[in-house]
């Protein structure tokens, strides 16, 4: 009898603690997904585009990061989604899932780029060869400039054919690799209400690619600027501000 | 068979079977740390507490360093480009990587990296631990992924035992980073007859050498200005005007301040006989073509330091002075036990 209470009371404790701690606590899943466009179609790698500057081009990489996510809630409370988010435009995976505190947000606060703190341009201590293999900040990404202790932040690899008679001509190497704290950039974005529900909310990130290099204020020429490898800083400024203009909430 | 031939057998198929078993269990070294004795006039070696030195992490970082499985294709070792025998350099102009390609600049010796504060030529890495990882991933040297080494090496016992004695973990990535560095620490030089002369032996110098080292401190060859201190650096970065204009920018490469274009960090001159050809491209093949360009002064560049200014040698004293650099040659450092490379 004895051991029949105690059996009773054991899975009782075992089934309460394996309790989805959200319906326990008011807490919410969130998905935060990311989407690349260009003129207003999915982006694809590989795909030719036309340059407004009346060339065609086409982006083989595109990879960035993004910091410091977070959520400000009607308060004015501040709520931390992700430290570090490495994006792969050409990958399917993109996206966290987290939870947060259920309740009504008003904007969403992010960077572009790896904060200072984790960069390891000022740390002798900076460990990245500690870092797992699925850790944003792995060496497997290949966004590590090893010859200068840091990061790429955002990362844009293609060619380009300034040869109008020459289809398939795409002699031109596109290579910009922004980096080092002065390409860091951080941005706030309002949030629709609608955008997150009680219980399961998610939050779509779209970048315009397009707008990248081609920014709203700033066309950036790539047939003849088009290398920056954490050099070149004026290059890597104009791109970082574009990238960071060329982000929205959809 | 009678019974007593049939224990007799099978005790010899006992016997076989024991002296048959894995012959390749070597014994390991112990963690016990690693110590060297220095003479008085050198600093104690600065070992960073997140790294200390023991004989299995040192033994574990010999054989990488000497590994040919840790490049992509398996052609190309830390010593590919740094030979025990020419001072850890490799005598080219440029190191080759896999795939024959070159590099961007001289392979540097690694002698005393202990005391240097920061790694590349440009300074653009703080830790010896960081700069390992520099020529494993880059695409033109040994090209590969740490964590695909990791994979590599995950059924070599030899290591996976080093490391857990190094460790306490199995075979990582910064397991291969921080052993690699380990042993560079221990490639320390220090026994060349400059060194036997500052501690004492005042007749190891001949009367050409006793010459070349009193021109290398006077102040109108200034060598000492920035080949200063027991290691013959003082780890600054220097314009020496090589070049009007400079295809490599060197430390303005890492800072991107104009003011640092063209300056290359001062390298230690200790074995600098054995390690040529010199400047940070090789470009000079010899130090008679060395000490010739210093002789000029260099060429005119708005960075180029005041440190460096032209002067006169007669042949007898360009003799001289180049008596007294050989000086710094110790190949006692090549043949030391952690040193060797591993069979």
């Amino acid at each position: 009898m004895k051991k029949t209470i105690l059996f009773i009371l054991l899975s009782a404790f075992l089934v309460y603690s394996s309790c989805d701690k959200e319906e326990e606590n008011g807490d919410s899943t969130l998905h935060l997904e990311f989407d690349f466009q260009y003129e207003n179609n999915n982006f694809i790698i590989n795909q030719v585009y036309t340059y407004p500057l009346d060339y065609s081009f086409k982006i083989e990489k595109l990879q960035l990061y993004i910091s410091e996510v977070k959520l400000i809630d009607q308060d004015g409370g501040s709520h931390d989604l992700s430290k570090i988010i490495f994006v792969d435009s050409d990958s399917d995976e993109n996206g966290i899932t987290t939870i947060i505190p259920e309740g009504n947000y008003t904007s969403i606060t992010f960077s572009i780029g790896v904060p200072q703190s984790m960069n390891g341009t000022q740390d002798p201590d900076f460990e990245a060869a500690l870092y797992d293999p699925d850790h944003p900040l792995s060496l497997s990404n290949a966004m590590y400039w090893t010859w200068n202790t840091g990061y790429r932040f955002v990362l844009i690899d293609g060619r380009i054919n300034t040869n109008p008679t020459e289809d398939e001509e795409f002699e031109t190497l596109l290579s910009i690799h922004t980096g080092k704290d002065y390409s860091f950039r951080t941005k706030t974005l309002n949030l629709n209400y609608s955008a997150i529900k009680d219980n399961a909310g998610s939050i779509m990130m779209t970048f315009n690619v397009e707008e990248f290099l081609a920014g709203e204020n700033d066309i950036i020429d790539i047939a003849v600027d088009n290398q920056s490898h954490g050099t070149n800083e004026g290059l890597a400024n104009r791109l970082s501000d574009n990238v960071i203009k060329a982000v929205a909430i959809k | 068979m009678t019974n007593r031939k049939s224990f007799i057998l099978l005790f010899v198929i006992i016997g076989l079977s024991i002296l048959s078993c894995d012959q390749s269990t070597v014994e390991l070294p112990s963690e016990r740390s690693w110590n060297i004795n220095l003479p008085d006039h050198f600093d104690q070696l600065i070992i960073p507490e997140r790294n200390p030195m023991n004989e299995a992490k040192i033994e574990l970082g010999n054989y990488l360093f000497y590994d040919k499985a840790l490049s992509k294709d398996s052609s190309t070792s830390c010593a590919s480009c740094h030979l025990p025998q020419l001072a850890f350099s490799d005598g080219r102009v440029k190191g080759i990587g896999i795939g024959d390609s070159i590099g961007m600049r001289n392979s540097p010796v690694l002698i005393n990296l202990a005391y240097s504060p920061a790694f590349m030529m440009d300074g653009g890495v703080p830790t010896l631990e960081l700069q390992v990882i520099a020529p494993l991933m880059h695409e033109g040297e040994m090209g590969f992924d740490l964590f695909e080494l990791e994979d590599r090496f995950s059924e070599n016992k030899l290591y996976q035992d080093l490391s857990k004695k190094s460790f306490n973990r199995r075979l990582d990535a910064k397991a291969i980073a921080y052993s690699l560095a380990a042993f560079q620490r221990t490639i320390v030089s220090y026994e060349s007859n400059f060194d036997k002369f500052i501690a004492g032996d005042k007749s190891i110098f001949n009367v050409e050498e006793l010459r070349g080292y009193e021109l290398f401190n006077s102040d109108s060859l200034n060598c000492s200005a920035c080949h200063t201190g027991f290691n013959f650096t003082d780890y600054n970065y220097y314009n020496i005007g090589l070049y009007e204009l400079y295809l490599d920018k060197g430390r303005g490469r890492v800072t991107e301040d104009n003011k640092d274009y063209g300056k290359f960090k001062v390298p230690t001159l200790r074995n600098v006989e054995m390690s040529r050809p010199y400047m940070h491209d090789g470009s000079m093949a010899s130090l008679e073509e060395v000490v010739e360009f210093k002789m000029t002064g260099g060429k005119e560049h708005i960075n180029k330091s005041d440190n460096f200014k032209s002067f006169n040698l007669s042949e007898d004293d360009q003799k001289a002075l180049l008596a007294f650099l050989k000086t710094l040659s110790d190949t006692n450092f090549v043949s030391r036990e952690l040193t060797r490379i591993k069979e």
